[in-house]
């Protein structure tokens, strides 16, 4: 791997980084480390513990994941696609190895090492979008046009071996996430209209599928039937639903005020600063903080987006768009579960949940797009240069 | 592409809107059910206990009152581990002094998330001491709590227990009846703790608490302080209750040492029965006003007993013994010879005396045959003045065979007279509206149905007539014997008025009953009893002062005044009583009537007595009865004049050698036996 890229390409990168999504970045993590203090230094007291010890646990991953995001900052991007082939296999790999490990609550999500978990799942996402980007792109040799269904095809069965090792974890949530992320790779990559409605489709299908042969776990139906009617079992199945809606509605309009909310606090709602953290922003901080963490996710998105139409190559465009799909599907379906929007699902919220993977994983994610925002070509260059071919034996 | 990717930023735009517009629904629409739902869910109210009111004395000795002691609150979920909930039942254990056995069977069988104490009802032994240690190491208690919580004390231990009463733990029944009353609180189970426990109990106080999910508290929101119950401050006077007790306690062991009955069939002596008695019940009833003074049922309870938790074993065994029933205005007797004041009184104002042996007629009062000299005593037309025997009307071979008139009948008890007086009556009224005039008579002064004294459980008395009689063989007819009930005609017959004159048959009367009637004849009003005189707020205001309830006004003349308070006099200076009323200075003061009720073949007969002092102006009226004493005169008359020495601020003369009465008071004792007399140095 090289640190610096050669000097011919240098010319066609308009330089620096991108201040907008760093210090977005920098908000949310912040925002999160202090809100994860406010969920759980009460609990921590009342049990007798030191009431830093998830704060501090945190803000060590959050120094870790800025680091991190330096660093694949200053990496050329385009190393990536080298590795394609082998992040592959280390993901397949890694998934594998959680079977391996003591199962946490019922799950086997996590590798352990030197006493830190680590959940592969998380660093899978953003590997899958290098890969299936790099599956999708377009080579140097194709004719333009609409995308073929041969690649289509090459994309769901790279995705089906990780998605299936994910789900069987059981981890429902974010093997959905793969799928959603696929889908709009493979809409940005030049699926026709025809492709995108027989993909809907048979996703759709599938999942019905699912049901239909009991797939689904006693628990994971629980959260479907709790879904449609929390009123069922408020104390049981359904008390997680019925608290984290409570916890938010009770915020109001400007919440009550932070370190101050009660069922954030004192441990009503589960996961509350895991999963469920969002609940803690909406009661201590109300509508208003609420709409202020879905802006500073919208600023993310756009960056990303915007860094994915001046990407210098297609590779690079279709790992960030993979990148915001992940970001944006996990934002809706774990706020959108906090308020009965969408079915209870263990997917973590990007910088803000506790929890190292995810929070390393998603800032990886963004030091691609910095990297690839650092070599981007201006208009006018773009018009002349069409995917540059850097790529050793295609 | 940059088509697409425009596309995809809409979509992405599209999700953030639903969830903005949906978190608007939820937080600013809705929100604020949303938040009733979380402050109901955060919040635990704790309902705290009201200071039961207390109970003074009529000079406010303190007789039920409230200390606050620690009681262990023990919080499951805060344990931790086995080890320390195992460390924690022997520390437990070690504090209240209860095997740990116990303590553990008591933490297993104990809701596991739920708080539960451990206090006196489970017979912890948990003093301040033992709180303050508590206290001052608490990292050692983890999840035990020390709560102080109100409970009753009766300082003076069994004194006036009858008229007190005793609170507990509320029954399944008393929680659905008053849907007020706290579970873990305590209710007025009898007497004046039942009678006015409303006011006694106070108002529950809440405190909210904001808790864990676990029900841990993690601090206090708010505190709605409980309101104290109110003082009850009783008319009955501790000491004289003592003096009372002391009295009726004696006259037992005087009646045990000495009284013995001749049991005889078909007129031969076949054995003799001592003395078993064991109880007896005294009432002193302010005349004046109808206040209950004293009130003393014998032998007594310690109300304390059942603060602390009664075993059955030991609530069996004051049951027996009758410890529980309020004899005053329970116990049911025949009253005999004290109840020959009403006949008297039936007598005199009917103008119907003692059948006219040597007329074989009733001899009744035209007025003008009537002669009233200046002491008001009625003079009979057939006695002169100054010649106290050779005309006197009756002679009675129950009475030694003297000539006696009703002033003489009355002084030296003489059942004849009254007999003859009994069918005087039912010769002159059988048959019409007035038969039941003497019966009618004794209603008026309160026999035969409650008194309303304020006391819960008062028995009714019995006061026999035709009517009784029929109602009996109509619904029970077991009640009668067979004879009346093969001549359904003649259910009352003269031989029940004449049984009924001298107190026997069926009538029965409580002694607080018997004390009603005497007060109304010595005074001529009728009271209602009453044994609470104010009930006060906790800083002493009065919140109701109870006044005297007049029933009614008797309408007598002076002259059956006079007479009357005059006949009772001679029973004490000369009379029946005249020997327990020997060497009593003030013994010009008093009055009354002895009786001996025969109710049993086999058992002695009870022994009564009713004083009044001073006689001239009634005031006090003391009822003493004996169950299964003896006589009247020999038994209940020392207790009774000894109550009336102490009445007139006269030195009590003894009842028996070695006696209890003249011993100090409770409360002065107090000091002697907070030291220990080995400490006395040599």
């Amino acid at each position: 791997m090289t640190l610096f890229t050669p000097d011919e390409d240098r010319s066609f990168q308009a330089g620096g980084s991108d201040p907008v999504l760093f210090v977005a970045m920098l908000v949310l993590i912040g925002f999160g480390v202090t809100m994860i203090y406010s969920a759980t230094v009460e609990r921590l007291t009342l049990a007798g513990l030191d009431p830093y010890t998830v704060m501090r646990r945190q803000a060590i991953w959050a120094v870790l994941a800025i680091i991190v995001f330096l660093a694949f900052s200053i990496v050329d991007y385009r190393e990536l696609e080298h590795f394609a082939a082998a992040l592959y296999v280390l993901t397949v790999l890694s998934l594998l190895a959680t079977y391996f490990f003591p199962e946490v609550k019922g799950a086997a999500r996590w590798i352990i090492i030197g006493g830190q978990s680590l959940q592969p799942s998380e660093f899978a996402k953003p590997a899958m979008a290098a890969v299936l980007a790099s599956a999708l792109r377009r080579r140097r040799d194709e004719e333009e046009g609409p995308l073929t269904w041969k690649k289509i095809g090459r994309v769901l069965i790279l995705l089906l071996l990780p998605v299936l090792l994910i789900a069987r974890q059981p981890d429902l949530g974010t093997a959905v996430v793969f799928f959603f992320m696929g889908g709009v790779m493979i809409y940005a990559a030049g699926a026709t209209g025809r492709q995108v409605v027989t993909l809907v489709a048979g996703t759709v299908g599938s999942g019905w599928l699912m049901f239909q042969v009991g797939f689904l776990k006693a628990y994971q139906l629980a959260r479907f039937t709790c879904f449609f009617d929390p009123t069922g079992d408020p104390q049981g199945d359904c008390y997680n639903q019925v608290q984290s809606i409570t916890a938010i509605g009770s915020g109001r309009f400007a919440g009550k005020g932070l370190f101050n909310g009660y069922l954030t606090r004192l441990n009503y709602v589960p996961e509350q600063e895991s999963d469920f953290i969002f609940t803690a922003i909406g009661e201590q901080l109300g509508f208003l903080g609420a709409i202020v963490v879905l802006a500073v996710y919208a600023i993310i998105l756009w960056r990303l987006l915007t860094i994915a139409g001046s990407a210098p190559d297609q590779f690079a465009s279709l790992t960030l768009v993979g990148v915001a799909a992940m970001i944006a599907f996990q934002v809706f379906v774990n706020v959108g579960m906090t308020v009965q929007l969408v079915p209870t699902t263990g997917l973590p919220l990007p910088f803000l949940s506790s929890g190292g993977s995810s929070m390393l994983a998603t800032a990886m994610s963004l030091g691609i797009a910095n990297s690839v925002w650092a070599r981007r070509v201006s208009t006018r260059l773009r018009a002349q240069r069409r995917s540059p071919d850097l790529t050793v034996g295609g | 592409m940059t088509v697409r990717l425009g596309a995809i930023g809409l979509i992405f735009a599209a999700l953030l809107g639903i969830l903005s517009t949906k978190l608007w629904f939820v937080q600013v629409a809705q929100g604020s059910s949303f938040e009733q739902r979380a402050e109901g869910q955060r919040v635990k109210p704790v309902p705290t206990v009201a200071p039961r009111g207390e109970i003074v004395d009529r000079d406010g000795r303190l007789l039920a009152g409230i200390v606050r002691e620690p009681t262990l609150i023990i919080d499951p979920t805060q344990f931790g581990d086995d080890a320390t909930r195992d460390r924690l039942i022997q520390e437990i254990s070690a504090l209240v002094e209860l095997p740990a056995w116990e303590v553990k069977e008591f933490f297993d069988t104990r809701p596991e998330n739920q708080l539960f104490r451990l206090d006196r009802m489970d017979r912890a032994i948990f003093t301040p001491d033992d709180a303050l240690f508590v206290l001052a190491h608490r990292s050692r208690f983890p999840g035990i709590e020390v709560e102080w919580t109100p409970v009753r004390v009766y300082p003076l231990g069994d004194i006036a227990a009858h008229v007190l009463g005793y609170a507990a733990a509320p029954s399944e029944e008393d929680l659905a009846d008053r849907p007020d009353l706290d579970r873990n609180g305590i209710v007025g189970k009898a007497g004046v703790e039942r009678w006015y426990d409303e006011l006694l109990q106070g108002v529950r106080g809440n405190k909210l608490f904001t808790i864990t999910p676990g029900g841990q508290v993690t601090g206090l929101v708010e505190e709605d302080a409980a309101i104290p119950g109110h003082r009850v401050v009783l008319n009955a006077d501790a000491e004289l209750t003592v003096i009372v007790k002391q009295a009726i306690a004696d006259a037992i062991s005087l009646s045990r040492q000495t009284a013995s009955s001749v049991l005889y069939e078909d007129g031969k002596e076949v054995g003799v029965v001592r003395s078993q008695a064991s109880t007896g019940a005294g009432v002193v009833l302010d005349a004046t006003s109808g206040a209950v003074l004293a009130m003393v049922s014998y032998p007594a309870f310690e109300p304390q007993e059942f603060v602390e938790g009664i075993s059955t074993a030991r609530f069996e065994e004051l049951t027996e013994l009758k410890a529980f029933n309020n004899l005053a205005i329970q116990g049911q007797f025949s009253p005999g010879s004290i109840f020959k004041a009403l006949t008297y009184f039936t007598a005199m104002s009917e103008g119907v005396f003692a059948y006219n042996e040597s007329t074989s007629e009733p001899l009744t009062s035209a007025a003008s045959i009537l002669h009233i000299p200046n002491d008001g005593r009625v003079a009979f037309p057939f006695r002169s003045e100054g010649d106290e025997v050779s005309q006197l009307l009756f002679t009675d071979t129950h009475c030694n065979g003297w000539n006696v008139d009703l002033h003489l009948a009355f002084e030296e008890s003489c059942n004849g007279y009254f007999w003859a007086t009994a069918f005087s009556l039912w010769d002159s009224y059988k048959g019409t509206d007035k038969e039941a005039t003497l019966q009618d008579h004794s209603r008026l002064v309160g026999l035969g149905a409650r008194t309303g004294v304020d006391l819960p459980f008062e028995a009714h008395g019995l006061m026999p007539d035709r009517n009784l009689y029929q109602e009996w063989a109509d619904e029970a007819p077991h009640r009668l014997s067979k004879i009346r009930l093969e001549n359904p005609g003649n259910l009352w017959v003269g031989g029940d008025l004449i049984n009924l004159a001298i107190g026997q048959g069926d009538v029965l009367a409580t002694p607080l009953q018997m004390a009603v009637a005497f007060s109304s004849l010595a005074t001529g009003r009728v009271y209602e009893p009453h044994v609470v005189r104010r009930i006060e707020d906790v800083d002493g205001r009065a919140v109701q002062v109870i006044q005297p309830r007049l029933l009614r006004t008797l309408d007598l003349p002076d002259s059956f005044l006079t007479s009357f308070r005059a006949d009772m006099a001679a029973v004490t200076a000369g009379g029946t009583a005249s020997e327990a009323f020997r060497g009593m200075d003030k013994v010009g003061q008093t009055g009354g009537k002895t009786g001996t009720a025969d109710h049993k073949k086999g058992k002695l007969p009870h022994a009564w007595f009713v004083g009044v002092a001073p006689i001239q102006a009634p005031r006090y009226i003391v009822v003493i009865v004996i169950e299964e004493g003896g006589t009247g005169g020999a038994i209940a008359a020392p207790a009774g004049r000894a109550v009336l020495q102490y009445l007139l601020d006269e030195p009590v003369d003894p009842i028996i050698d070695g006696g209890i009465l003249g011993s100090p008071m409770p409360w002065d004792t107090d000091e002697q036996e907070a030291v220990p007399s080995t400490e006395v140095a040599p």
